[in-house]
């Protein structure tokens, strides 16, 4: 039976490991100050009413009371879920087009698409944005000079200004829905595989539809999990689109609740009311992500 | 601001300013320290400005558009002429400036005494303008104002008809989109401020342009409309703001007194506004020919303070700006409007009034704690407009105390 190692104790612990503390404590602390204090802050914040210049004041309860009794809420609330059930929907294209790119055998043909999928990441999301805002402008914008020029006027749309289609519009402006960063981890998951299995797959002639539903997806189900909760709490708090993009509108018809959070903090100065409506956020997609996680678990035993 | 300007010798900083100190005394009883808080650099306390339309003088011409409108309903007829002809009347954006600009110079042109009404007459007249912002948040705290009180049925119904002249899918459209529209001449008209003017004399080549007057709302368009605009409001509103940490540097805040009263000096202004095209806060200084066309027209000034759009605007901006983009679109009836615009206005003015309730005692405190150091001098000009102040910051706190309870 192998020998158990001795525990040093305390003092010569720290000791030997002081370099390895010394390492890790510029990220410790700025974990600590920019993610932890911020938060707690938030939290304690929630129950007070401060406009940023006067002193704070306990309200208690108030601000979540107010918030539930916002028809505005509510309505962002219903957007967000709308936006949540598309970017779920929209995560197949990444596993999918993950999945095409790990069975490419052609070596040149991998490296191209390995640009392809690169390129994306080192253009700033932002100018993303406002590439498509363009595009998508009723007078001048892309789409609509397209649709003239085809001769088929009589289908151009104000899109981001028409109301019935405004979200829809959000949702295609992640075309063709292939996320960068969740493929790597899909495609590291995949290449992590013992080649076995797939040579093995191949000698039972197994077709490419089953290979794919019984092989690769289920092998990649500890990415698809972490991709999974990136893709709830960006859909259930994200707003960044909305913000730079429709500002909410038009109405409200693409207004979710995070923008809601932020329009309250910065446009109405209300700090506490906006960190109760964080809080807020900061439950639902805990126990959503908890209630997720749970459901695969279970499926998995 | 009290010292002598050192380049207008003889005579206090501040009473170089056009209106003198009393210019000031709204901003002071706004804050809590009953203090002149900001050195004015632009605008004026003694012109009524607004922010106007540049206009396509070509695509006027070509809509048959042969004499610019000067009343609401002719505006409407020039707006129909220019899309009957083809191009886009109005360059709209979704909700920053526009919108409210549009609530704002048509809301601007009613009700002269209207929110008076809920009030004692103490708290009404000419010298008690600047309660109205309180009187308005009273007014909307307690419900006092209904969604179908005709004078907010004809302002939003106003500018609901104007909207119809903006271009297709505007609530999507940034301020840019809308700027280019207007610079592309795609679209006829783009409101903007006087600060655009140089910016306009440098980039637009291909098109003659002007400015076109805010247009009057007459009797024809509602009952409640003033038939004029109003007076200057003899308040000076920003400027530049100084870190209170100079303070501690006496060098610094010298050099800094020294720039401010020269960027403030007479001669420097009557420059700085001939090169900016803007306006000067400075007495006696003449403002540039440019800028004549933001200034509403002295003889149809003749309000002191009006209904306005606080109704819309007042409550947080968040919900107002989509709630006008459902209406100004179609999507929600004008009483469902005004009803939902109230109810969010009311949220903010319920702060409002909590928020004076608490901390007036205190800015009446300050207020006469500095009246008091005042009074140890001869400055008797000082002390009047002081004591203006203190009186004007009691009679709010009556009035919240009078009007409003949690």
């Amino acid at each position: 039976m192998a020998k158990r190692a001795k525990r040093l104790p305390g003092r010569r612990r720290i000791g030997r490991y002081a370099v390895a503390y010394a390492l890790i404590l510029p990220a410790l602390l700025s974990n600590l100050v920019f993610d932890w204090y911020p938060m707690l802050q938030g939290i304690v914040m929630s129950f007070f009413r401060w406009d940023g210049f006067r002193e704070p004041e306990f309200v208690g309860m108030r601000n979540f009371g107010e918030i539930l009794s916002d028809s505005v809420f509510w309505v962002s609330v219903k957007n967000m879920l709308f936006f949540f059930v598309m970017g779920l929907i929209l995560m197949i294209p990444t596993m999918i087009a993950s999945i095409v790119l790990f069975r490419l055998k052609n070596k040149r043909s991998q490296y191209i698409y390995r640009i392809l999928f690169c390129i994306p990441m080192v253009v700033p999301y932002l100018v993303t944005l406002l590439m498509w805002q363009f595009m998508y402008n009723p007078q001048y914008g892309f789409f609509n000079q397209l649709l003239k020029g085809l001769g088929l006027e009589h289908l151009t749309q104000t899109w981001l200004g028409n109301p019935d289609l405004a979200r829809w519009c959000v949702v295609f402006m992640g075309f063709p829905f292939i996320s960068t960063n969740a493929a790597l981890i899909y495609l590291g998951g995949l290449q992590s595989i013992d080649a076995s299995i797939w040579e093995a797959a191949a000698l039972d002639g197994i077709t490419s539809l089953k290979r794919l539903f019984y092989l690769e997806l289920p092998l990649i189900r500890g990415q698809f999990k972490l991709n999974l909760i990136g893709a709830l709490v960006g859909g259930i708090t994200g707003y960044t689109t909305q913000l730079v993009v429709t500002k909410g509108g038009p109405g409200f018809e693409t207004l979710v609740p995070g923008l809601y959070m932020y329009n309250k903090a910065f446009g109405a100065k209300q700090y506490g009311y906006a960190s109760a409506v964080g809080l807020l956020l900061f439950v639902i997609s805990g126990i959503i992500s908890l209630a997720t996680l749970k459901f695969l678990r279970s499926d998995e035993s | 601001m009290m010292a002598e300007s050192a380049y207008v010798p003889g005579t206090r900083w501040v009473d170089t300013f056009s209106v003198g100190e009393a210019s000031f005394a709204s901003s002071k009883a706004d804050n809590t320290l009953g203090a002149i808080m900001f050195v004015p650099n632009d605008g004026s306390a003694s012109l009524s400005m607004g922010q106007p339309f540049f206009y396509n003088k070509t695509l006027f011409q070509k809509a048959g558009i042969t004499e610019l409108p000067e009343t609401f309903g002719e505006f409407i007829d020039a707006l129909r002429k220019l899309k009957d002809y083809g191009v886009v009347p109005v360059a709209a954006e979704s909700v920053d400036h526009h919108v409210s600009w549009s609530f704002g110079w048509i809301g601007d042109q009613f009700g002269e005494h209207y929110i008076d009404q809920y009030f004692d007459e103490q708290y009404n007249g000419s010298d008690k303008v600047n309660l109205k912002m309180d009187k308005t948040a009273i007014a909307l705290a307690n419900d006092w104002l209904k969604p179908d009180d005709q004078i907010m049925v004809d302002i939003s119904e106003a500018v609901y008809e104007y909207a119809q002249f903006w271009q297709d899918g505007w609530a999507g459209a940034s301020y840019n989109d809308a700027k280019n529209l207007f610079l592309m001449q795609e679209a006829a008209i783009f409101q903007e401020g006087f600060w655009a003017f140089t910016e306009y004399q440098d980039v637009i080549m291909e098109f003659e342009w002007g400015v076109l007057p805010i247009p009057l709302v007459k009797k024809d368009t509602s009952e409640y409309a003033m038939e004029g605009f109003m007076k200057a409001s003899g308040n000076q509103d920003y400027g530049f703001d100084v870190n209170a940490k100079v303070a501690e540097d006496p060098d610094k805040l010298a050099a800094v007194i020294d720039f401010l009263q020269y960027l403030s000096s007479p001669d420097v202004q009557q420059e700085y506004v001939k090169i900016a095209i803007s306006m000067s806060p400075i007495e006696g200084v003449e403002q540039p020919e440019e800028v004549q066309p933001f200034l509403f027209d002295t003889e149809l000034c003749l309000y002191e303070q009006s209904f306005g759009a606080n109704y819309v605007d007042y409550g947080d901006v968040g919900i107002w700006g989509g709630l006008t983009q459902e209406y100004l679109t179609g999507r929600i009836d004008t009483e469902t409007f005004n009803k939902r615009a109230l109810e969010n206005s009311k949220q903010t003015a319920v702060n409002t009034c909590r928020d004076n309730l608490k901390n007036l005692p205190d800015s009446i405190a300050e207020a006469e704690a500095r009246l008091q150091e005042l009074k140890g001098g001869t400055n008797e000009a000082a002390i009047q407009a002081q004591e203006k102040t203190v009186e004007l910051l009691k009679l709010k706190l009556q009035m919240y105390q009078q009007y409003f309870s949690e």
